[in-house]
């Protein structure tokens, strides 16, 4: 289980999180909602160690990793993949040597072995024929899935995914949704999806939590959410039509 | 905002600020910051290690494959101009044998490693900050933290160390194509004999003159890269962020190399012959 606490996160002075609470459940999976540039990437980076924060506590398993020691917050880390919204493919190594790279960077098996792994997981993500290419090279979705299976090749016990359907058309954003439910089923991996598309919801989410305002405002089961009235209904998936009608459409 | 960058206010402001004050603006305090914890990351990752051979090797190549049509280049036209300067005077005033003498003298203390520097600035120094600084802005960087790979020790370290070999190497290659190309010139024009020249050359440049050259270009190797490096991890949310930190690597590595050349020329000279020269 990971558990986040009164997280807080500043940029010069200007306070993105501001004591965020949130707790991820094993085989779950989580969906945090919340609108453009409210600080669903910094949520994620701040809880990996991506970037600085000034205040809170992270407890990943059990044991907190903001203000543990580098060895001990690293192996606990280990545990998370993420799949960012950029994917961060390398771009001077082709699809093969990307999610070959931290199996060999930290020579975790032979190289025979490393050839069979890369494949089964290209395998699992419908990659398999473009190991060969280079991520510039490859559609949006294709670069997705390849960062996606760098991410599961370390078999972490917990996935995030930031927007992981963010740029794509409606029908590969829904295979990647289908590749995501996939991955957690075949892999057992607890799952937290932040987004602003409202269709992820309903497929993947178990859980909703609505992020605004710097903290976690609100979170119910999928059922609930749905239904018209609630408190992420009302805060978040009648926003678009609420706008339409203030502009008087 | 919609005057012309030729409008004269509007340049001087730009100088003033861009160039001058540039250093002081509150701009450049988060570049500042920046700096100061790249230096400081480089340092640690290196004590922590495990040395990054492979990768430092692989920029070795790279850097020395990149620089060396720039270098060659500038070399010659630095021959070109020395030549100038103590051939044509040398000629004009009687003094034809010391042009050797001059021109030996010129690109072993200065010409050579600051010609190199400066053109390393550009040429290997931007090249660092815009690799990096788009790796940052496509989360390759962060991609690497998330697999417990340390940037510094995976981009910082190689890129610095394979400098700090690089550009001595540079400014021994400079050395010789630039006398060479020097006098090749002379002898065409002027008629400069290989003897004369070569004999006076050597007659007036003690081998501390070229070790002290070579030391200065180890430093500058290593301060451009690691500048140059470090605006790379200076945050930046797009292609304009990302211009302003390549700009500031630029001039930053500029002023560097001048006052590194100065201030260790000076040092060097004060140290080995005293202030009398
Ligand atoms: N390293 C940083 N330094 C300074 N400000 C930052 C940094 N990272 C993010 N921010 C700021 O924090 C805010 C939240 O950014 P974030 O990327 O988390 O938004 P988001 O919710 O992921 O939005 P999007 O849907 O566009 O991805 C933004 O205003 C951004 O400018
Ligand atoms: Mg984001």
């Amino acid at each position: 289980m990971i558990q986040i606490r009164d997280l807080t996160v500043a940029f010069s002075g200007r306070t993105v999180l501001d004591h965020l609470s949130l707790d991820v459940y094993e085989g779950k999976t989580l969906v945090v909602l919340g609108r453009s540039g409210i600080g669903k990437s910094v949520l994620l980076k701040a809880v990996l160690g991506l970037l600085p924060v000034q205040g809170g506590s992270v407890e990943i398993d059990g044991v907190e990793v903001l203000k543990a020691s580098v060895s001990v917050a690293r192996e606990y880390r280990g545990r998370v993949g993420m799949l960012l919204q950029n994917g961060g493919l390398f771009d001077s190594m082709s699809v093969f040597d990307n999610i070959a790279f931290p199996l060999r960077y930290h020579k975790l098996a032979p190289e025979a072995e490393i050839r069979g792994r890369v494949e089964h997981y290209a395998e699992l993500v419908d990659l398999k024929d473009a190991l060969a290419v280079f991520p510039q090279d490859l559609s949006g979705g294709m670069r997705r899935r390849a960062a996606l299976a760098r991410a599961i090749i370390q078999n972490p016990k917990y996935l995030f995914y930031d927007e992981p359907s963010t740029g794509l058309d409606p029908s590969t954003s829904a295979l990647v949704e289908i590749l995501i439910r996939r991955v957690k089923e075949e892999l057992g991996i607890t799952t937290l999806i932040v987004t602003h598309d409202v269709d992820m919801v309903m497929f993947l989410g178990e859980d909703v939590a609505l992020l605004s305002e710097g903290h976690i405002t609100a979170r119910q089961d999928l059922k609930t959410v749905m239904t018209p009235g609630s408190e992420i209904w009302e805060q978040f998936i009648s926003q678009r039509e609420k706008a339409h009608r203030e502009h008087g459409f | 905002m919609s005057s012309s960058p030729f409008s004269s206010g509007d340049f001087l402001d730009k100088l003033v600020t861009e160039i001058y004050l540039g250093p002081m603006a509150s701009e450049w305090k988060a570049v500042r910051s920046t700096l100061i914890r790249t230096w400081g990351d480089f340092f640690r990752a290196l004590a922590v290690g495990p040395f990054p051979w492979r990768e430092t090797g692989r920029q070795f190549v790279r850097v020395i494959n990149d620089g060396w049509v720039t270098v060659v280049a500038g070399s010659v036209v630095q021959g070109i101009f020395v030549m100038w300067l103590a051939g044509y005077y040398g000629k004009m005033f009687g003094a034809y044998i010391w042009v050797g003498s001059v021109t030996a003298y010129a690109v072993f203390r200065e010409f050579a490693v600051l010609m190199t520097s400066v053109l390393f600035a550009g040429r290997i120094g931007t090249a660092f900050t815009v690799e990096i600084g788009s790796m940052q802005m496509s989360e390759q960087i962060a991609a690497m933290s998330l697999m417990n790979v340390d940037p510094q020790l995976y981009l910082t370290v190689p890129r610095v160390v394979a400098s700090l070999i690089a550009l001595p190497i540079f400014t021994a290659f400079s050395f010789g194509i630039a006398i060479l190309s020097s006098w090749l010139l002379m002898a065409f024009f002027w008629d400069m004999s290989a003897q004369i020249f070569f004999q006076n050359a050597f007659m007036f440049t003690p081998a501390t003159l070229l070790t002290n050259s070579l030391i200065r270009a180890f430093v500058i190797g290593f301060t451009v890269a690691l500048n140059a490096v470090a605006l790379g991890f200076h945050r930046c949310a797009g292609a304009e962020d990302l211009g302003r930190s390549t700009t500031k690597s630029i001039v930053l590595n500029l002023f560097s190399v001048l006052l590194i050349d100065l201030l260790l020329g000076i040092l060097f000279t004060t140290l080995s012959s005293g202030l009398r020269g």
